[in-house]
């Protein structure tokens, strides 16, 4: 009996524990997506995926769905990783369709 | 569909030229564009490129010339005189914010202006102008003030576009801006406008044909029945950097100011054909 109570109160930490955690790292894959959705933002290269994936991480966030907020706020973070690659390279590669 | 896309891919990485990139050259620039077209269209004379898609399906043509018998802009132009000649509360009206009285003049824009160094389309100097008079800005895509540029621009209508671009920095470089813009791929669908106004001009796509850059800005502000009323050329631009899944600009931005330099600068000489009807 004892034992049970034992158990039954160490999944309960785990949980706490791990649902912390989750939190966390939701707020921490928030942060990053944000950043790089800056950059993207200022090179006029913002992608309207990335802005959809951003905002469902943040209702999943506030939701209390840490595990889907985190999964959100990193596609939204490599959409952006991903346009911002784009408007670099097209820094340069943009003239090659200049007709001439 | 996907194979539309899949066209229009593989055409738009078919780049017309891979000379190094020259210093700047506006007027070079416009041979280079203007001769494009022509070499690729050889059918169509200069000012059938107001036309845009319609210079590509006798059927959408056809379709076109009936809508055209009652113009569907004529509301938007009777409101837009209506408002261009209202006072203002201090006693001014638009006409006095214009050279020659506002009338005859759209061909002249966008123009660069030397006191602020930023390029002015014709809609924000109608915004400038009543903002000098204490008046509030109107949104620059529809509405009130596509009404007033639709009556401006019908007072110019045949006059042939004449964009300047002074000898000033500021000015080659809001040009160059705009058409590094205009080149550039963005959005998640990886597209540069040109990928579709100039590398895929004229081939389909979901159903309509792509218009050629060259006149492409003078018919706006249009009457689009998909937006049942008029929008300026900034409505456009906003519409088709979605379409790549690309977030637009503001309307009043300078991205977007550079833009409509570059791409009426290109225009010049080709008349005036606004305001237009589209489907
Ligand atoms: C994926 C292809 C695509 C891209 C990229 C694209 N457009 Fe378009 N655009 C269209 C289609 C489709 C239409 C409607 C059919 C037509 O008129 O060409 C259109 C229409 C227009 C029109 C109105 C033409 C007319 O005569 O009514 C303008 C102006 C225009 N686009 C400007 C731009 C600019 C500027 C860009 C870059 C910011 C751009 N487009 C990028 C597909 C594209």
């Amino acid at each position: 009996m004892k034992r049970m109570a034992l158990v039954v109160a160490a999944a309960v930490l785990g949980l706490g524990v791990a649902h912390a955690a989750g939190k966390v790292d939701a707020a921490r894959a928030i942060a990053g997506a944000a950043a790089k959705m800056k950059i993207a933002a200022a090179l006029d290269d913002q992608w309207t995926p990335a802005i959809a994936a951003f905002k469902a991480a943040k209702a999943a966030d506030a939701a209390g769905d840490y595990a889907k907020a985190e999964a959100s706020a990193k596609r939204a973070e490599a959409l952006a990783a991903a346009s911002i690659a784009q408007a670099r390279s097209q820094k340069r590669l943009w003239q090659n369709a200049v007709p001439r | 569909m996907k194979r539309a896309w899949a066209m229009i891919v593989a055409l738009a990485t078919l780049a017309p030229g891979l000379a190094p990139p020259a210093k700047a050259d506006p007027a070079a620039d416009l041979k280079a564009f203007q001769g494009y077209f022509q070499t690729r269209f050889p059918t169509l004379a200069l000012q059938d490129y107001v036309n845009g898609p319609y210079n590509f399906s006798a059927n959408d043509r056809a379709q076109w010339k009936q809508i055209l018998e009652f113009p569907p802009y004529s509301f938007a132009v009777d409101a837009g005189k209506t408002a261009f000649g209202t006072k203002f509360p201090d006693g001014a009206d638009y006409a006095s914010c214009f050279p020659r009285g506002g009338i005859g003049i759209a061909q002249d824009y966008p123009k660069f202006d030397e006191k602020t160094g930023k390029v002015v389309t014709l809609g924000i100097a109608v915004n400038e102008c009543r903002e000098r008079h204490g008046l509030k800005p109107l949104s620059l895509t529809k509405g009130e003030l596509a009404d007033i540029v639709a009556y401006m621009t019908s007072t110019s209508d045949g006059k042939p576009i004449h964009v300047v671009i002074p000898n000033d920095k500021r000015a080659i470089a809001a040009y160059e801006a705009g058409k590094e813009y205009f080149y550039s791929r963005r959005g998640q669908l990886n597209f540069s406008c040109a990928s579709c106004h100039v590398q895929a001009a004229g081939k389909r796509l979901r159903g309509q044909y792509l218009a050629p850059a060259l006149g492409i800005t003078a018919s706006f502000p249009v009457y689009r029945s998909k937006w049942g009323d008029v929008g300026t050329l900034v409505r456009r631009f906003i519409g088709c950097n979605k379409k790549v899944r690309s977030v637009p600009a503001k309307p009043d931005s300078a991205a977007y100011r550079d833009l409509a330099y570059f791409l009426t600068y290109m225009s010049n000489g080709l008349p005036i054909a606004g305001p237009g009807a589209r489907s």
